[in-house]
């Protein structure tokens, strides 16, 4: 799909003047987007672009907003009700939030990995091939040849070939997340979210995980949710930073965390968030 | 200019930092005032003050540049902390060298032993005076963070530029006219020389604070900012 540039203006704070951003390959675009629990505003007027094949990272205090920002682009929120989304999020030339979107479908183009592993309780074969099932139909052979392409696309391959009757939950809670990563990659998505991917693993584990993020963007069009400053400034090329369920800040990673145009946003990744 | 962090031990190593340049840059100073004062009066007991001060410069550099490093390695420092981290790296640098300089110049005054000098002293002490004042400002604006003295260093620097280049005229006219002087005359054009280096390195650390301050980098015109 052919998407023009678009300009994202972030929010601003008072006497401060946040210079646009220009996103040249968009593969999402965000527009006016509200968000609401009941009554509770929980996003306001957001607008951003997700640039293609790089990776995005969402960060600012809890409860700012990040993490329901990134469940409105595969519309995990329609699994709780009394939640609901108002304005544009544009991919594929559709907007996601509309009512005749196909959420199966569009869950498998915009695949998305949790804070805490969730394999599913069976084998690791299976963990990836379930997935795959609900989409397409395929030869066992094919299958298998796509089980393993996917364990290998999450850098998982060689830790599991020789186990693949095992159960998905015998593995490593690092190995459990990138076999969380694969199933979703085994369904060939354009965009993988990722929410706090990492906050619930050790140094190595985290650092495969990274180093993963940064092979798979060549791939894939990546936007995480990160409480890990360094985390944020080490994989990502765009950052926004959120606030109060506005993006107060969003431009160039190597910008941001070297001089942020935002008071707010230098308060923050610095640590003198009060 | 930012308040404080959350995690307070942070506010207190980049105080330690801070405190650290300022202590080295007054004790540089001393040093290149009496290197100068060395040369005008022939005092050979003020150069050995500059040499003994040297290692003491030579400590406060490794100690703060280790300080930096640990910094570095256990708060993770972005945005304004990283470049005033840096600032303070590159600052150090510059006020390690002023301390050569300095040393230089005291090692000459014992060619002027008894004071006996081949220019008059005023040009030169206008020039020194000149160059300790820019010392003096920068530190102060990396203190205050005061961005805007790099603009007046920058003029300053052209007047000691300016002063350096007649001081040498007037060494070159005495060499071309006394061939037995010219030892001595070649020794003042080293001093002249170091003092000029001095304001360079003043300059720098004034250019350090407006990227800390502002997060440009003024070095070298606006081929440093092509990249940011």
């Amino acid at each position: 799909m052919d998407m023009k540039p678009n300009i994202a203006t972030p929010a601003r704070t008072a006497g401060a003047q946040a210079a646009p951003v220009v996103v040249q390959d968009v593969a999402v675009q965000v527009r006016n987007l509200d968000f609401y629990y009941g009554k509770f505003q929980g996003l306001k007027k957001v607008s951003l672009d997700i640039a293609r094949s790089k990776v995005t990272a969402f960060i600012g205090p809890s409860g700012c907003g990040k993490s329901t920002l990134l469940r409105t682009f595969n519309r995990m929120f329609d699994l709780y009700p009394g939640q609901r989304a108002e304005g544009q999020i544009l991919f594929n030339g559709k907007n996601v939030l509309d009512r005749d979107q196909d959420v199966n479908l569009l869950r498998a183009r915009i695949g998305m990995v949790f804070q805490k592993p969730t394999p599913f309780p069976m084998t690791i074969y299976e963990n990836i091939a379930f997935g795959i099932r609900l989409y397409e139909s395929l030869p066992q052979r094919e299958m298998d040849d796509r089980v393993e392409w996917a364990l290998r696309k999450a850098a998982l391959w060689e830790e599991v070939k020789d186990k693949l009757q095992q159960s998905g939950l015998s593995l490593s809670g690092g190995q459990q997340q990138r076999l969380c990563i694969a199933r979703m990659v085994a369904v060939r998505p354009d965009v993988l979210l990722l929410d706090e991917p990492t906050s619930a693993l050790d140094p190595i584990s985290t650092a495969r995980v990274e180093e993963l993020v940064s092979e798979l963007k060549a791939d894939y069009t990546i936007v995480i949710v990160t409480h890990n400053m360094q985390q944020a400034a080490r994989i990502s090329d765009y950052t926004a930073y959120m606030y109060l369920g506005e993006l107060i800040e969003f431009g160039e990673t190597n910008q941001i965390f070297i001089k942020p145009r935002m008071k707010a946003t230098e308060d923050y990744i610095t640590g003198r968030f009060g | 200019m930012p308040g404080e962090h959350t995690y307070k031990p942070f506010d207190a190593d980049i105080d330690a930092i801070r405190s650290a340049i300022t202590a080295m840059g007054g004790l540089v100073e001393r040093q290149f005032l009496r290197a100068v004062d060395a040369v005008r009066h022939g005092d050979l007991g003020l150069a050995m003050q500059v040499m003994a001060d040297e290692k003491v410069v030579n400590q406060m550099h490794v100690e703060s540049d280790l300080r930096c490093n640990q910094v570095i390695a256990k708060r993770q420092p972005i945005a304004i902390d990283l470049r005033e981290i840096i600032a303070v790296i590159h600052g150090i640098n510059d006020l390690e060298r002023i301390g050569d300089e300095a040393k230089k110049i005291a090692l000459k005054a014992r060619t002027f032993e008894g004071g006996k000098l081949p220019i008059p002293v005023g040009k030169l002490l206008q020039m020194s005076e000149l160059v300790s004042e820019m010392l003096r400002e920068s530190i102060d604006a990396f203190v205050r963070k005061d961005a805007s003295a790099a603009n007046r260093l920058f003029q300053r620097d052209v007047e000691v530029d300016a002063l350096r280049d007649e001081l040498i005229a007037e060494l070159m006219g005495k060499m071309a006219q006394e061939p037995m002087g010219v030892s001595d005359a070649l020794s003042m054009v080293f001093i002249v020389q170091s003092i000029e280096r001095v304001g360079d390195h003043a300059k720098n650390i004034a250019e350090y604070v407006v990227h800390v301050v502002e997060g440009f980098d003024p070095r070298h015109g606006r081929v440093a900012q092509d990249g940011q």
